[in-house]
């Protein structure tokens, strides 16, 4: 028998900030996501299922929720701080589910649900553990309630409170690992702590302030690293050096030179136009004045067969620089017909 | 990667199985026999006997035999049905020195974990011998309604034979996952598990790869062999009402009996009357021989059993209301456990569902083949169906008054937590014990303690005032961690609750380690 006070849970939180984490990043960031938005959540949007859901469609919702968030599905894994949020998340699935399977119970639930959707209701404590529904306000419970001389069950708010600070105190852990890592100059590790810190306690300024000074570095720091690997990969790989780049050019979003970069990248891949377009205007809206880029833009609509917007972008590259022949040539290249069309 | 075995530790038989190539393979034992006897005996020479072997000289050595030992498993020396059972055993009981139950078998004294370690680690020679590799993992199934003590002392057997257990998984379940594996369709199933020594009914809703425990409930104390014992006092009656003779006291006689009733019993799941012939049974007051001889008719062991079949009802009702479904509303019934080959008892199921129970299943390897699929499952991240499981009995506190205020009922799903705030009840009183309890009883002492500790530190005040918060919390493994927290002052105390079988940690180590050393135990078939 085990008895541990607060301030060794404290230490084990503090150990595990640094620990090594076995699930794809991806994973990881959905399930802060998930951990995050917990309390602004009611137990439809838990299970992601519509309010009017028949029940087999919330059985389907749970079944396949579990299939992602059971701890079970990464029994040998190492999750570190995640093992607890997704115990947390599963918690609160399996919670949704034992009222909304339950028609007497949803019917409560759904009574005790303002109209108004999440996004118009001001941010709430998360619901308590207990299905609200399952509070003891009547029968068993409350005999108990009273042969115990206990206080009214609006103290059930009180104790949410308390849960509320454990939560913060563990937030408080992941940040002070991440003020750690960002003084070690890892901004990539500082971040995601960050965004853990968050996940426990979504509502401290702090660490949104934090994350926004943090995440843009953080994210340029690995927008440059996976360039580096997408440059050896180019010799090669071309696809999955497009891969990469397409990975980088998320994390910085106003490279324009990347966006080019990889647009002419995509552009000499099978089916890559339509990426390719879609980044190349991307290069466009950041500099417009960029010859290269309305040139580039201008070569991948007229593979894909859109003269009109081809013709768009080499206009303006000839008007940039009269000089260049091969624009010229390239214009009278185009379809006819098309020109046609824009006169008539 | 070594691999993980899930394994079937019967009352009567045990059964060991794998996952090979992503299909269930139940592995037999040197003698080709798919299913081991739960059975350990010394012979008069000194050597130890397991599985067939002992079983086929329990006859002749009836007093260090030991059958059946699970139902002796995690429980008290002096609580009522070991009492009881303790009349019917051929082989001697006694009293250990944790009130657990231990047997006395050829001049040594075993605990129960070991007679349960030595028969798991047969099953784990199988499998290695098999595999030919070592085992060191395994699932392995209890009883749906094992209490923690049961479940724990389960765990201590598997350490005892050297194997670490990912999980402990209820027997009904198991046949569940069995039954899901492979199969895509969206059910309602229930699982009728009548075996050697317990009754278990489970409640689950399947589909998408998911297996979802709706409700368990069962009956710890009745299964096949009782069925067995009710053959065994009509013999008994039967034969002093001829000769005039007791054959109670005579352990030879009485697994003579045992033995009878067992195969007069499967008998009777074909035929419609059987023959019961023991020669030389005992000897009257003048030296003469005397034989047991006897019909017996399905009929009458019907009107022998059918109240032990009818018993089973009311628990499958209340497991259907507390899964909140209908009988119409269940699409398949599952038929587990040797006992569940009787006529009467498959009559008695087909006519309560309204329906043919499922025929695809062998009753006594279906909850082997379950266990490695949870083992694989839990070792090898397979895709496979994913186990939702519940909590198998309530959880909660002792309060004022001897009361037990429940904060998770059973069949809650797992993980899970929930929080009550409680109060003093004495002016000026400034710490609070917090037993915690596991059972059904409103009365604290009819449940089990599984911990206790203590609060301090309230600041003094009249009674009712304070306010002390105390949260359950399960996780996915079963494990519960109770907190309480003095609201005034934040003052926190908290326990994981370690469940606690009947050997302490201590002893289980040095038996551990005993029977690594290779305190080998004959064996062959």
């Amino acid at each position: 028998m085990g008895s541990s006070t607060d301030g060794e849970a404290a230490s084990n939180e503090a150990a595990k900030a640094g620990a090594r984490v076995d699930l794809p990043d991806a994973f990881q960031r959905e399930i802060r996501e998930f951990a995050k938005a917990l309390p602004s959540l009611n137990y439809y949007d838990v299970l992601g299922v519509p309010r009017e859901a028949e029940p087999a469609e919330i059985r389907d919702a749970f079944f396949q929720r579990s299939k992602t968030y059971h701890p079970d599905r990464y029994f040998k894994k190492e999750l570190g701080p995640y093992g607890e949020l997704l115990h947390e998340v599963y918690k609160r699935i399996v919670a949704a589910h034992d009222v909304l399977r339950d028609s007497k119970l949803r019917g409560a639930y759904d009574r005790s649900l303002t109209p108004t959707t999440a996004e118009s209701r001001p941010v709430v404590l998360p619901p308590p553990a207990v299905p609200v529904s399952r509070a003891p306000t009547s029968g068993r419970g409350a005999s108990l309630r009273s042969r115990l001389g206990l206080k009214s069950p609006g103290l059930m708010l009180v104790s949410l409170q308390r849960q509320l600070e454990q939560s913060r105190a563990r937030a408080a852990k992941q940040f002070e690992a991440a003020m750690l890592q960002k003084k070690n100059g890892d901004w990539a590790r500082a971040a995601q702590l960050v965004e853990l810190a968050l996940a426990f306690d979504p509502r401290e300024k702090r660490y949104h302030d934090e994350l926004a000074e943090i995440l843009p570095r953080a994210n340029a720091e690995r927008a440059s690293e996976v360039r580096r690997k997408a440059e050896i990969l180019l010799r090669g790989d071309r696809a999955g050096a497009a891969e990469l780049l397409e990975e980088a050019a998320q994390l910085s979003p106003t490279d324009a030179e990347l966006a080019h970069k990889l647009a002419e990248l995509l552009a000499g891949l099978e089916g890559g136009l339509e990426k390719a377009a879609v980044y190349v205007e991307r290069a466009v809206s950041l500099d417009e004045e960029n010859v290269r880029f309305r040139k580039a833009a201008g070569e991948i609509y007229r593979k894909s067969g859109d003269s009109q917007k081809a013709r768009k972008h080499l206009q303006k590259a000839w008007e940039l620089d009269p000089m260049d022949k091969g624009i010229r040539q390239a214009l009278h290249t185009l379809p006819a017909s098309d020109a046609a069309k824009e006169t008539s | 990667m070594s691999r993980v075995i899930g394994i079937d530790l019967g009352t009567t038989n045990s059964c060991v199985a794998i996952l090979e190539d992503g299909q269930p393979v139940v592995i037999p034992n040197t003698g080709g026999y798919k299913t081991t006897p739960s059975i350990f005996a010394v012979t008069e020479e000194g050597k130890r006997l397991v599985g067939h072997l002992a079983k086929r000289q329990a006859v002749t050595n009836a007093k260090n035999t030991v059958y059946a030992a699970k139902r002796l498993i995690g429980r008290s020396f002096d609580s009522p049905d070991v009492t009881k059972f303790k009349e019917l055993l051929p082989y001697e009981l006694v009293q250990g020195p944790n009130n657990d139950v231990r047997v006395r078998v050829a001049g040594r004294v075993y605990t129960i974990p070991e007679i349960s370690g030595i028969v798991l680690r047969e099953m784990k020679r199988v499998a290695e011998e098999y595999l030919g590799d070592t085992v060191q993992q395994a699932v392995i199934t209890v009883p749906a309604y094992f209490n923690d003590a049961q479940r724990q002392t389960t765990r201590d057997s598997g350490r005892i034979a050297g194997l670490e257990l990912l999980r402990i998984i209820n027997e009904p379940t198991a046949a569940a996952l069995a039954y899901g594996f492979g199969r895509d369709k969206t059910e309602n199933i229930a699982v009728y598990d009548l075996g050697g020594g317990t009754f278990d009914i489970s409640i689950l809703q399947m589909g998408k790869g998911v297996i979802e425990v709706l409700a368990t409930s069962g009956d710890t104390q009745l299964g096949g062999e009782d069925f067995d014992r009710r053959i065994v006092e009509h013999l008994l009656a039967n034969f002093q009402e001829k000769e005039g003779v007791q054959l109670r006291g005579d352990t030879m006689a009485l697994q003579r009996l045992k033995d009878a009733a067992e195969k007069a019993k499967c008998d009777l799941s074909q035929l419609q009357s059987t023959e019961i012939n023991l020669p030389f049974i005992a000897a009257d007051a003048a030296e003469n021989a005397l034989h047991m001889s006897l019909l017996l008719t399905r009929e009458k062991l019907e009107e022998l059993v059918g109240d032990l079949v009818e018993r089973t009802q009311p628990i499958v009702q209340r497991a259907l209301d507390d899964a909140k479904l209908t009988v119409k509303q269940i699409d398949q019934v599952l038929l587990v456990g040797g006992q569940t080959r009787m006529p009467m008892v498959q009559k008695t199921v087909a006519t309560f569902f309204g329906k043919t129970p499922h025929k695809g299943v062998n009753p006594d390897e279906v909850v082997a083949v379950g266990a490695a699929i949870q083992a694989a499952m839990l070792s090898e991240e397979k895709e496979g169906p994913l186990l939702v499981d519940v909590t198998p009995l309530s959880l909660g506190i002792a309060t004022f008054g001897g009361h037990f205020a429940k904060l998770i009922e059973r069949n809650t799903t797992v993980p899970t937590s929930r929080q009550e705030i409680f109060t003093t009840t004495r002016d000026n009183q400034t710490a609070v014990k917090i037993r915690v309890l596991q059972g059904e009883s409103d009365r604290a002492d009819d449940n089990d303690l599984l911990g206790e500790f203590v609060l301090a530190g309230i600041p003094p005040g009249p009674k009712g005032q304070p306010e002390i918060e105390v949260t359950f919390d399960i996780d996915a493994n079963g494990i519960v961690s109770v907190s309480a927290r003095d609201l005034a002052t934040g003052r926190a105390q908290s326990i994981q609750v370690n469940p606690r079988g009947t050997l302490t940690p201590e002893e289980i180590e040095r038996l551990a380690g005993a029977y690594q050393q290779g305190e080998e135990v004959a064996v062959k078939g």
